[in-house]
């Protein structure tokens, strides 16, 4: 992430709260997977799931339903055995050891409180599995009480909390026993949008404080991405992508990538000239280069490629103005969706018919109707190619 | 439950089409059950104390027999041993259905609701071929035991409780299982993931969440099992005479319908007691009225 711009006095105030959770940070485990597969019967739920997964790193699998992600972490957590493959914790092999012995603090989708047991009983119950009792019991209790923000609900049963409450516990729970990990499954997707904003930067804060080592399963490419270190993409039980959430997005590695993540302009492309820098490539609608770092296949002149541009590279300008340097495209708008900050337009080229779609910040957007006559200006330089051998997915 | 459908106006008059038509919907029910059993329930007691006589002598006729209490106590007992023989095979039976995987389940369900379909009758006789002293059992027996000496099931309390138990455990578990299912099929393996073997998710997590059901299930296995008369009279002896099998003689052969009221009244009241006894001591309504 590009550092930290905070105000100096804010930093050295918070300096003091950090530094002592920076010596826990050493605490969350290594984890490393190796071709981890799981059948249910003739059906394939993960396959050849291979990851290492550094201490204290938040890693998000995010996959759409069915693409296995849930059962991944089951498997990590030991309540599914897997077919085939390892799972090592912090370097020794972890694969038959039963769930209570593996030290993995699981969250449940919709948390798995222990409907007969106060918010203080819940929260006590994997201690005392460990045979801690007494003032030791009492010590820890209050703190995570303090750190999960649980004070005064402590006599409480889980029917009797909010959502957000109950997450809490939740996660207090599954923290109290200073896990090796981590393991989270969409914790956040029974919560309401306001709550479930809210709860991603405590999430983050948390980590951030806690520096447990996390695997965050979600189908909510948002959460995914401003949460984690590395985002895994599951697509039908395997590893499509492994990447830094900036990376993910802005240099997709395929299409199914370029499509999954965010909103993507997906356009059929030739190579024409090879440079040292960059590429020059034919598209339906123009020509232009892009940098050779953007290029995420082999490309040599006639090589089929597929050229992602992301809706917010796309400018409108007024007709009849250009740089020269970016393709000006010649388009008309076909719908306008308002998005509050920003506004889509839903646009198609003039020469070639191609569709498009730009977003441009609501400040800028100026007097636009649908129908009107737009000249699209690409920036280029924000253009990735990709391999044309996925399209088939 | 939420009501859904809430009025615009809430107020003691506010008229609500919601409201009668749930009203109108329970009075056949209602007058079924009047008919059926309140006003039956109404004429018996009164018969206790009014045939031949009006008067509390039937009662004080059993009070001093002590015949009849002889035979509350073996209604009781059999309906205690019942009770105790269901939730020892019935909760394991229904934790295995429970935990079974869709074909099991399904086969161990049929077999369940089958025997349950089943009547009493027939299964009685059943038994009496099963259980003779040269019966199925028996037969069995001799080759494993090496011995000639069959054991003595038909007309002993043995019997009458294998019979009462075998006839009452497809009803205890099934309501049993209607409780089980209702818990959040997670919760054991996030107690497993929080430290718990097996043993103690089953004991800390399971164990106590499944016992509103075990405590309904048993209560009305009890209850049921005091009004037993075809098992009894089949596969026991005159030592296993229960309470309703004297009332059906006191009224069919001797005419008494006076004292087999005092009897019948005296049972229902044992039933009930016997029920509110348990509620109280197992906290049942607690339960009841948090779910």
């Amino acid at each position: 992430m590009s550092g930290d711009v905070r105000p100096d006095s804010a930093w050295k105030r918070s300096e003091p709260r950090i530094t002592p959770m920076a010596a826990q940070a050493r605490r969350g485990a290594r984890m490393k997977l190796v071709g981890v597969t799981k059948h249910f019967g003739d059906v394939v739920a993960v396959t050849g799931f291979d990851l290492e997964i550094e201490a204290g790193e938040f890693v998000s699998i995010l996959g759409q339903s069915g693409s296995g992600k849930s059962t991944l972490l089951r498997v990590i957590a030991g309540l599914e055995q897997p077919t085939a493959g390892e799972i090592l914790i912090d370097g020794e092999s972890a694969t038959s050891l039963p769930p209570e012995a593996r030290r993995m603090g699981v969250v449940f989708q919709d948390y798995a409180l222990f409907p007969h047991m106060s918010v203080r009983d819940n929260l006590a119950f994997p201690l005392k599995m460990r045979g801690v009792h007494g003032p030791e019991l009492n010590q820890q209790i209050a703190s995570i009480i303090r750190l999960m923000s649980l004070g005064g609900l402590e006599r409480r049963r889980p029917s009797q909390l909010s959502g957000g409450q109950q997450q809490r516990v939740a996660l207090g729970r599954a923290m109290i026993f200073n896990p090796a990990a981590l393991l989270l499954d969409e914790p956040l997707s029974a919560l309401d949008r306001n709550l479930r904003e809210q709860m991603k930067t405590e999430l983050k804060a948390l980590h951030h404080e806690v520096g447990v080592t996390v695997i965050y399963v979600t189908h909510d490419q948002s959460e995914a991405l401003a949460l984690s270190d590395r985002v895994v993409v599951m697509h039908s039980g395997r590893i499509e992508a492994v990447d830094s959430p900036k990376r993910l997005y802005e240099f997709p590695a395929n299409r199914y990538i370029a499509s999954f993540i965010g909103d993507a302009n997906l356009l059929d492309a030739t190579v024409r000239t090879v440079r040292a820098s960059s590429i020059e490539m034919d598209t339906p609608i123009g020509s232009w280069l892009v940098p050779a770092q953007n290029v995420r296949s082999s490309a040599s002149p006639g090589d089929a490629v597929t050229i992602v541009i992301r809706p917010e590279h796309l400018h409108l300008v007024a007709t009849g103005l250009g740089d020269g340097t970016t393709p000006s495209v010649r388009c008309s708008v076909e719908q306008i969706l308002y998005g509050g900050s920003s506004t889509l337009y839903v646009l198609r080229s003039v020469t070639g018919g191609v569709g498009l779609q730009a977003r441009i910040p609501t400040v800028h957007a100026g007097s636009i109707a649908v129908g009107d006559p737009v000249n699209v200006a690409i920036d280029t330089a924000q253009s990735v190619a990709i391999g044309r051998e996925d399209a088939g997915k | 439950m939420q009501h859904v459908a809430a009025p615009v106006a809430v107020g003691p008059k506010t008229f609500r089409m919601g409201d009668v038509l749930e009203h109108v919907a329970i009075v056949p029910g209602l007058l079924f059950m009047l008919a059926l059993f309140g006003l039956p329930f109404v004429y018996t007691v009164w018969k206790s104390v009014s045939d031949p006589a009006l008067g509390i002598d039937n009662y004080t006729a059993i009070a001093e027999d002590p015949l009849y209490l002889r035979l509350m106590a073996n209604t009781v007992i059999s309906a205690i041993g019942t009770t105790l023989a269901c939730v020892a095979i019935g909760y394991p039976l229904t934790y295995a259905i429970y935990r079974a995987r869709s074909t099991w389940k399904r086969i161990m369900m049929a077999l369940v609701l089958i025997s349950y379909a089943v009547g009493t009758v027939p299964r009685a006789f059943a038994w009496l071929v099963l259980l003779g002293d040269h019966g199925l059992l028996n037969q069995l027996l001799f080759a494993v035991r090496r011995s000639d000496r069959p054991i003595e099931f038909l007309y002993t309390q043995l019997g009458v409780l294998i019979g009462m138990t075998q006839v009452m455990l497809p009803f205890f578990v099934l309501i049993l299982l209607g409780s089980m299912i209702r818990i959040d099929n997670r919760l054991v393996p996030a107690a497993r993931t929080l430290g718990a073997s097996g043993v103690q998710a089953f004991v800390t997590v399971f164990l106590p969440l499944s016992s509103p059901g075990l405590l309904a299930a048993s209560m009305l296995t009890f209850i049921y099992s005091l009004g037993f008369y075809v098992i009894p009279a089949v596969l026991g002896g005159p030592a296993q005479a229960t309470v309703v099998m004297k009332i059906q003689s006191l009224v069919l052969q001797l005419g008494e319908w006076g004292l087999g009221a005092g009897l019948a009244t005296l049972l229902a009241v044992a039933a009930v007691g016997g029920a509110l006894v348990y509620v109280r001591t197992t906290g049942l309504t607690a339960v009841a009225t948090h779910d």
